[in-house]
């Protein structure tokens, strides 16, 4: 069989190297995967554990967790902050109590109840465990949330390749902001300034770390503008708009409460 | 059972490297960690070859590791790893060219194409036009082709191995393999004849 020539072959070994990763890709979707896997475990496993579970995971008792459901069940959450860019992964293990059950599915799938057979999340050797408090009460929510707020909706897949992956929060919590936010936006639309803006603070102290926490706080702000005199808040509303400078909010906040163009640089 | 916290995130130092081991006899934690770790590059490579767009790539790879880890159980082992892996790759990556299509021409246009280092050193800009060519040329091929290509001309795999990955005859795999160079290398006679461009589209 002819091979391929000297251009040809001079070609694709000076493009070859080209198509590597970059030193940060695998690391980014590495978090993405665990973030995807962790929001899919949130969806399909219970709300709350206590951390005390996580660290009884051999006495398997974990009949606290709650919910009558759950009775047979034992669910483990393992925190482990990673050095993933700040990335936080939830580790869902899910056991039944049966031992019969429990020797002939040692393989189920700990993160999914709908992904028979699919293999927990692995973690890097690199990645230092975080270590749970006994006795203190987390939630699949802060399991899987990251330590500072997101700025963005949680999108694990679509992200940027250069942008910092989003933590999804857990998909319940998602449609309770959504709610939340959506009645906001009603009554910003009806003119109800004042239930808008109660409705979006709501939200940001309900979820303070939520997914949809920027769009509750440019809600918050259209409310405020639109029934405050602006001039005075043209300060106040400074730094919402210098965090959310990327985002279209952010416009749609200044159009609203800085008079001016010229008055967002304000001193 | 055992202690969830730390332990299960270490690959054992006994576990012996390169080998692909049916899931019986492995703890998948620690498989699945290990694939992504071996495995992540080679993921990407493909996908990139196979014409995802650079938008799309995460997207794309995530999408594999995915699929992997959801059939991870499932893995016989019976095909190397490797080719298991292809096969998933050039589903997804299919549907991302279908996507891409489906979306229009002005979404094919990547990051480098607007990142590429023209002002950088002259050894980043000539390989970022070279792998931009290379794609370019990838792009011309048949998908079929394209694929035997991807796996023994960059992959370096044997024709076997990639006839395994691509669930082919070994004499269909030499078949496609030889026109793949064959149009390969027209398409290349033809862009050297051109004019050279700046454009970096991948």
């Amino acid at each position: 069989m002819s091979e391929l020539g000297k251009d040809a072959r001079a070609l694709i070994d000076a493009a070859r190297s080209g198509d590597e990763p970059g030193p940060g890709d695998k690391q980014r979707l590495r978090a993405a995967i665990v973030s995807s896997l962790a929001a899919t475990a949130a969806g399909a496993s219970v709300p709350v554990v206590t951390k005390a579970a996580a660290l009884e995971v051999a006495g398997s008792s974990l009949a606290t967790v709650g919910g009558a459901s759950l009775l047979k069940k034992a669910l483990a959450v393992t925190l482990v902050a990673g050095a993933l860019g700040g990335g936080w992964v939830a580790t869902l293990k899910q056991e039944s109590p049966s031992p019969t059950a429990a020797s002939s599915a040692p393989q189920a799938s700990p993160v999914d109840a709908t992904n028979h057979g699919a293999p927990p999340l692995a973690l890097p050797p690199s990645m230092p465990a975080l270590e749970a408090e006994e006795g203190e009460s987390i939630s699949v929510e802060s399991a899987v949330a990251p330590p500072s707020p997101p700025s963005r909706p949680a999108k694990p897949l679509g992200t940027d390749r250069r942008a910092e992956v989003p933590h999804p929060a857990a998909p319940t919590n998602l449609a309770e902001e959504l709610a939340i936010l959506k009645s906001a936006q009603s009554a910003l639309r009806d003119g109800d300034f004042g239930r808008a803006r109660a409705l979006a603070e709501e939200h940001l102290s309900r979820f303070p770390r939520g997914a949809l926490r920027l769009e509750a706080q440019a809600t918050r702000w259209l409310a405020r503008c639109a029934s405050e005199p602006r001039h005075t808040l043209t300060r106040e509303v400074k730094p919402f708009l210098d965090s959310a400078a990327r985002s279209p909010l952010a416009d749609k906040v200044r159009e609203a409460c800085v008079p001016d163009r010229a008055d967002d640089r304000i001193p | 059972m055992k202690a969830v916290v730390g332990d299960t995130i270490h690959t054992p130092a006994s576990a012996p490297e390169g080998r692909i081991r049916a899931p019986a006899d492995i703890e998948p934690i620690r498989d699945f960690s290990r694939i992504y770790d071996e495995h992540f590059a080679f993921v990407w490579r493909t996908a990139r070859r196979l014409g995802v767009p650079d938008a799309s790539l995460d997207d794309a790879v995530q999408e594999v590791f995915l699929v992997v880890h959801r059939q991870l159980a499932g893995f016989e082992g019976r095909a190397s790893i490797k080719s298991w892996l292809f096969q998933i790759a050039r589903r997804i990556c299919a549907d991302h060219r279908r996507a891409l299509r489906r979306r229009g021409p002005h979404e094919s246009l990547s990051e480098a194409t607007f990142s590429a280092p023209a002002d950088g050193p002259l050894d980043r800009l000539a390989q970022a036009e070279a792998t931009a060519l290379l794609h370019r040329l990838l792009e011309s091929l048949d998908e079929s082709k394209r694929e035997v290509f991807v796996l023994v001309e960059l992959e370096q795999m044997s024709i076997p191995e990639a006839a395994e990955a691509l669930g082919i005859g070994l004499n269909t795999a030499y078949s496609r393999l030889r026109l793949a160079r064959r149009d390969f290398e027209r398409a290349l006679s033809r862009a050297r004849s051109m004019p050279p461009t700046r454009e970096v589209t991948r």
